[in-house]
């Protein structure tokens, strides 16, 4: 028996998305902003990848807590493919970021706080997936990967969101320095730019349902506990 | 901007992409289904998803 409730945010996502691709790249522009025109459309593309990495490694973090508060193997299992995961948007918005830079900073790799903390973070995670990978002892990879884990989503918080904002000399919005906020932003953007966010957050979480219950049924058949 | 420089080719084109991406991912969460049906495991509820929980635990 198919639960139907279950497919109700997937067609939430795919819904938010079609109309973020439409609304975002069809809106009339409020206003003419300099350097950036018509791009700041990437708004609705670029952050949301964003936002939705630090969703997954969120959900990544509240999994590893749940692993070390009773060891069931299932959350670890679950920290595990959010991490992946969140390691993709991140990459996709490194890449989208580079574009941008490009276009608008005159370099895709500019010295900004914001960038260089948004590489770290990566890298931590990076490192989160290379110790998993380097411990056979299931039991011990569990444990020892969900402690670093914990470890590592206080890091990305403090690369992304604090340090470039006490920089005080990020090119990003938001920032000190840089006027525009999301707040500020004008209501019909923000109308298109909050649901873009919440359908690219909900499509990774329907990716990450698929990777565990794949996880899981390569467990039932392999008898492991993990791969 | 939309009927001038023939934009919404160009999103039109966007649009198959995308929703042809999500066919594909309901294809395969369907395949997925069926996979999970026929090696149901005795023990661990195959319908509970990622948010809601779990009890393999021994």
């Amino acid at each position: 028996m198919i639960a139907h409730y279950k497919w109700i945010y997937k067609a939430v996502a795919i819904v938010l998305l079609t109309y973020a691709l439409l609304a975002g790249l069809t809106v009339k522009l409020p206003y003419e902003l300099p350097v950036i025109y018509e791009s700041i459309r990437n708004l609705f593309y670029h952050v949301g990848m964003w936002f939705t990495m630090l969703f997954v490694f969120l959900i990544s973090f509240i999994y590893s807590l749940r692993h070390l508060k009773g060891f069931n193997p299932d959350h670890d299992r679950v920290a595990a493919q959010a991490a992946q995961i969140g390691l993709v948007f991140g990459m996709l918005g490194i890449f989208t970021g580079m574009f941008w830079a490009n276009a608008t900073w005159g370099a895709p790799w500019v010295r900004d706080p914001k960038l260089n903390g948004a590489a770290m973070s990566l890298l931590v995670y990076f490192a989160y997936i290379v110790l998993r990978s380097s411990i056979a002892d299931e039991e011990k990879k569990a444990r020892i990967s969900a402690v670093y884990n914990i470890f590592a989503f206080i890091l990305a918080i403090i690369f992304i969101g604090v340090l470039p904002r006490i920089s005080g000399d990020s090119l990003h919005p938001g920032q000190a320095g840089s006027p525009l906020t999301v707040a500020g932003l004008d209501p019909s953007l923000r109308a298109i730019f909050y649901p873009a966010v919440l359908g690219w957050i909900l499509l990774a979480v329907w990716i990450l349902e698929i990777k565990v219950r794949m996880s899981r049924l390569h467990n039932t058949l392999t008898e492991r506990d993990y791969d | 901007m939309i009927d001038e420089n023939k934009m919404y080719a160009v999103i039109a084109v966007l649009l198959i992409i995308l929703l042809g991406l999500f066919v594909y991912l309901i294809s395969i969460d369907l395949k997925l289904r069926r996979l999970e049906k026929r090696h149901r495991e005795p023990g661990i509820d195959n319908e509970s998803d990622t948010a809601s929980k779990i009890k393999n635990e021994p």
